[in-house]
């Protein structure tokens, strides 16, 4: 797979962000996005980026994760954008809950920076 | 006895004392009669001197007395002369000169009448009569010495008698006096101890009532048959009563301790002097004034002379759940908010690692390392912590689906890899041949196993290696792994599965964990039915093993409570055949025989079905399915009309019926009837079979599944096929490319000549052509977006079987 895929990663906390950011650059294929929350990442598709994949942390302030889900399922142009929810809260209930909500996938934090990018990238081809 | 002994004692004393007194009147007459005999001597002689002198007749007159009583005074004296031979002899020679005495006064006084007083005088001269009486004399006086001599032998010997018998009364009194203190002391001792024993039991008691009353728990003490007996003021607050309101009483008037029907000690769980259940938490409760309360109830058993009492201790249930509330949140916060920073350090720290910052010097890297391993631990602390709670509070959550087990021992393998080669430990698998297909939670057991895989690196010696194995056995399959480090103290062995150990550890080896994995893994261990153990073996090593049963899947519908049926119909012997039939079928039902009852009954309690005649006894029972079809409840509660016609089509307001079945009929017509409508509805949950050699996809699969049907997984063709052999699955879920061939062969195998069978859907990133795209009932293509439809296809199948059993 070498053409270029945009990862979309949504968080309130800017070390996370920062450390998602690196560990999916260790794939020189992707190229990442972040917003610092619900609303700008939001912003960010409603301004014409179209990314391959949203990443979405859940306990967000403001919008919550799921609530960022619903938003882009409800949108034609954003519903078929897979996305994976990042959470420490991530029981069976809970994994079980964000798949019924629509997600695709659930990483659990504290996640694997260095096999991340593969991670991610398995549950794209699938 | 002691006084037995006295008056018998005292009797010999009298006696003796009498016979005394009989001695001394006795040696009294004696010596009387031998001075009588003496003076009779004496007389007969003054007589005969007088007479010689005189020659007057009268001075004969005495000693012819005398003589006339001679003999008798001798006979008496004689008779108390034979005590001893001594006293015979002297008496015989005491009679012959006394005799021989008066033979020498007669032949005086003869001589003087015959010769003369002269030759009477001359006679008198020679001193024979004088000589004789001097014998007398002497002998009297020796025999009267004798009897006074033995009289005062006797007088020494009683007053030494008496002397000793004072001693042994002073004795006697002294001892009776002694016993008498001893007996008094006793007593006054035992008086005080009374005393004192009382007085502690009263202030026992008072201390008691005191407890009793100033407890801050309620505390009820209930008879035998479930009345209140007593209470306490902290009762009387809780509830809101007084005493005196409650005495005799039910206890059902406060808390609901003992529900249900029959003997209050029955319904309290009280069997063979235990109780079933002696905490009880979260019951429910009512005040005066009808509020509702919750309260934890603790019961003792209290066996009183009128029978077995119970004691309830209550406690308002409130404190205990805010503090549980209150623990509950702190570790959810602990476990969630925690996860967040160390996201940070995990991430940071796995990225210098590896060198996504730039190379780091050795002692950086090493740092680095160091920094990691620990946030590791840090993170399997919190989650050990998580699942203990869930474990402590009965809410672990496990999904069990059909599994094979190889794959937990892969993935497990699969996770250790990096913590084996650290220390350059070998992991070595030895699995069967066949799948191990378990029912089972893989999740779970994937952690058991790696728990018990990461010890065993932990404790193995550098270089060495670990063995993983997977056994099938008859009844239940064993994951057992085997390390070769020192192996497990015996005295730790006991406590090893339990919280907080931690085995002891060769000196100076430092071992993360938080001695909380073992304890976990035996509970996930026994909640799926198996059992986990250890043993040291000779040659070195511990082997930890944990079973796991076989299990048919299907079996789980026999855990399930047996299905409740209500039978509508109005010739009572007919629904009595009937219910009897579905008795001896494990089936509960209960019998109606109105519209009126039939309904009350479904809107009162859950069936599973309703076995209906269509003629009632105060309606039609086509009422009966209008009724049920018009209540959301019992909209799809499904119908099995029994009737004398053949099958005739109902109105669309009563709805459909599952089954008819004509009368009369047999008891396997009905039976089948009943199986049948069952299976369609509530009581059968598909089984659904997913094959696909993508873990992740897998999990998703089962947990988005969860509720909607039985899912079981396989990785690869060999076990699909095992599956289907032993479990017939209704609806198989089929990914193409599989690490042993490709799942379109299976296609056929699944599907008869008609093309029924089982539901297939493809789920495959391979594209599928035209002839088996028709022979399975959809495809679907992986992809990012297709789990969520994949899901909702294998839903709408699901459904589609029920609707078209139902037709």
């Amino acid at each position: 797979m070498n053409e270029q895929i945009c990862i979309l990663y949504i968080d309130d906390e800017p070390d996370i962000r920062l450390i998602v950011e690196m560990s999916l650059r260790m794939r020189p294929e992707i190229d990442v996005r972040t917003a610092d929350g619900g609303e700008e990442g939001l912003r960010l598709l409603a301004g014409g980026l179209s990314p391959d994949l949203v990443m979405i942390d859940v306990m967000m302030p403001g919008m919550s994760g799921p609530e960022v889900l619903a938003k882009l399922k409800a949108d034609p142009s954003t519903a078929a954008i897979p996305v994976i929810f990042v959470t420490a809260r991530a029981q069976p209930h809970d994994i079980a809950d964000y798949v019924a909500k629509g997600a695709n996938s659930v990483i659990t934090k504290p996640f694997e920076p260095i096999s991340l990018a593969d991670q991610v990238l398995s549950i794209l081809r699938s | 006895m002691l006084l037995a002994i006295l008056a018998f004692w005292i009797s010999g004393e009298y006696r003796h004392s009498e016979q005394t007194r009989i001695l001394v009147r006795q040696s009294f007459e004696q010596r009387r009669d031998i001075e009588r005999l003496f003076a009779l001597v004496q007389q007969a002689e003054t007589g005969q001197r007088g007479y010689l002198l005189s020659g007057d007749t009268d001075f004969l007159a005495p000693h012819l007395e005398a003589r006339a009583h001679l003999d008798e005074h001798l006979r008496r004296v004689g008779q108390a002369s034979h005590e001893t031979p001594e006293d015979t002899r002297r008496f015989a020679t005491l009679q012959a000169i006394i005799q021989a005495k008066f033979v020498e006064m007669q032949a005086l006084i003869d001589l003087r009448d015959q010769v003369g007083p002269e030759a009477a005088s001359a006679r008198l001269r020679q001193g024979a009569g004088k000589r004789m009486m001097d014998d007398i004399r002497a002998l009297v006086a020796k025999m009267e010495e004798r009897r006074n001599a033995a009289l005062v032998a006797r007088e020494r010997h009683d007053a030494e008698r008496v002397a000793n018998n004072k001693r042994i009364i002073w004795t006697a009194v002294g001892i009776a006096a002694l016993i008498a203190c001893v007996l008094g002391y006793l007593i006054g001792h035992g008086r005080r101890l009374r005393a004192q024993l009382a007085r502690g039991r009263e202030d026992a008691a008072v201390r008691q009532n005191a407890i009793f009353d100033s407890a801050s728990d309620a505390i009820i003490l209930i008879n035998p048959s479930g009345s209140i007996e007593t209470i306490n003021p902290a009762a009387e607050r809780m509830f809101g009563y007084r005493a005196a309101e409650l005495l005799r009483r039910d206890i059902s008037m406060l808390i609901d301790i003992a529900p249900g029907e029959g003997s209050f000690l029955d319904r309290v769980g009280y069997i063979n002097g235990r109780l079933a259940r002696a905490e009880m938490i979260d019951v429910d409760g009512r005040t005066s004034e009808g509020k509702a309360i919750h309260i934890d109830a603790m019961l003792g058993i209290m066996s009183l002379p009128d029978g077995v009492h119970i004691v309830a201790a209550l406690r308002d249930a409130a404190g205990r759940r805010e503090l549980e509330q209150l623990k509950d949140d702190f570790i959810s916060t602990v476990s969630h908010e925690l996860r967040t920073p160390l996201t940070s350090v995990v991430g940071s720290l796995g990225l210098l690692r590896s060198g996504a910052a730039g190379e780091l010097p050795p002692a950086a890297q090493r740092l680095a390392e160091i920094a990691d391993n620990n946030s590791q631990r840090l993170i399997r602390l919190i989650n050990d912590i998580l699942d203990i709670d869930q474990i402590r509070k009965g809410r672990m959550a496990f999904d069990y689906v059909a599994i094979d087990l190889a794959d937990v021992i892969t993935r497990t393998v699969h996770a250790m890899h990096g913590l084996a080669d650290r220390k350059s430990i070998k992991l070595e698998t030895r699995l069967p041949e066949s799948p191990a297909i378990a029912y089972a939670d893989a999740e779970r057991l994937i952690q058991v196993a790696s728990n018990l895989a990461s010890n065993a690196i932990k404790f193995s010696p550098e270089g060495s290696s670990v063995l993983i194995e997977l056994v099938t056995g008859g009844e239940t399959h064993i994951i057992q792994i085997t390390d070769s480090g020192p192996g497990i103290d015996a005295e730790f062995s006991s406590q090893l599965f339990h919280r907080f150990s931690q085995g002891s550890r060769p000196a100076g080896q430092l071992v993360a964990g938080t001695g909380l994995g073992l304890a976990i893994s035996r509970e996930i261990v026994l909640h799926h039915g198996g059992e986990i153990s250890f043993e040291n073996r000779t040659e070195g090593g511990a082997r930890f093993a944990f079973t796991i049963p076989r299990e048919n899947l299907r079996n789980d519908q026999g855990h399930l409570p047996p299905a409740r049926l209500l039978i509508c119909e109005d010739d009572t012997d007919a629904g009595l055949t009937i219910k009897a039939m579905l008795d001896t079928h494990g089936y509960s039902s209960d019998l109606v025989t109105s519209v009126r009852d039939a309904i009350s009954h479904t809107r009162s309690r859950h069936y599973d079905a309703v076995l209906l005649d269509l003629t009632l006894a105060d309606a039609d029972g086509t009422e009966v399915m209008r009724a049920l079809r018009a209540n959301g409840d019992t909209r799809h509660l499904p119908v099995i009309v029994i009737s004398g016609t053949s099958p005739q089509p109902l109105d669309t307001a009563q709805g459909d019926f599952a089954d008819w079945v004509q009368k009369p009929f047999d008891v396997l017509r009905l039976i089948t009837a009943v199986q049948r409508t069952l299976r369609r509805f509530d009581h059968h949950r598909p089984l659904i079979l997913h094959v696909d050699d993508d873990q992740d996809t897998r999990d998703l699969f089962t947990e988005s599944l969860a509720g909607r049907g039985q899912i079981v997984a396989a990785s690869s063709l060999a076990s699909a096929r095992a599956i289907i052999a032993d479990h017939h699955p209704d609806i198989v879920v089929l990914d193409l490319g599989l690490p042993d061939g490709n799942g379109a062969a299976m296609i056929p195998e699944l599907r008869d000549a008609d093309g029924n069978g089982m539901s297939i859907v493809v789920y495959s990133a391979q594209d599928v052509d035209a002839q088996t795209r028709a022979k399975v009932d959809a495809v679907l293509v992986k992809s990012r977006q297709s789990l969520p439809k994949l899901i909702s296809t294998v839903m709408r199948i699901v459904d589609e079987k029920k609707g078209s059993r139902n037709e």
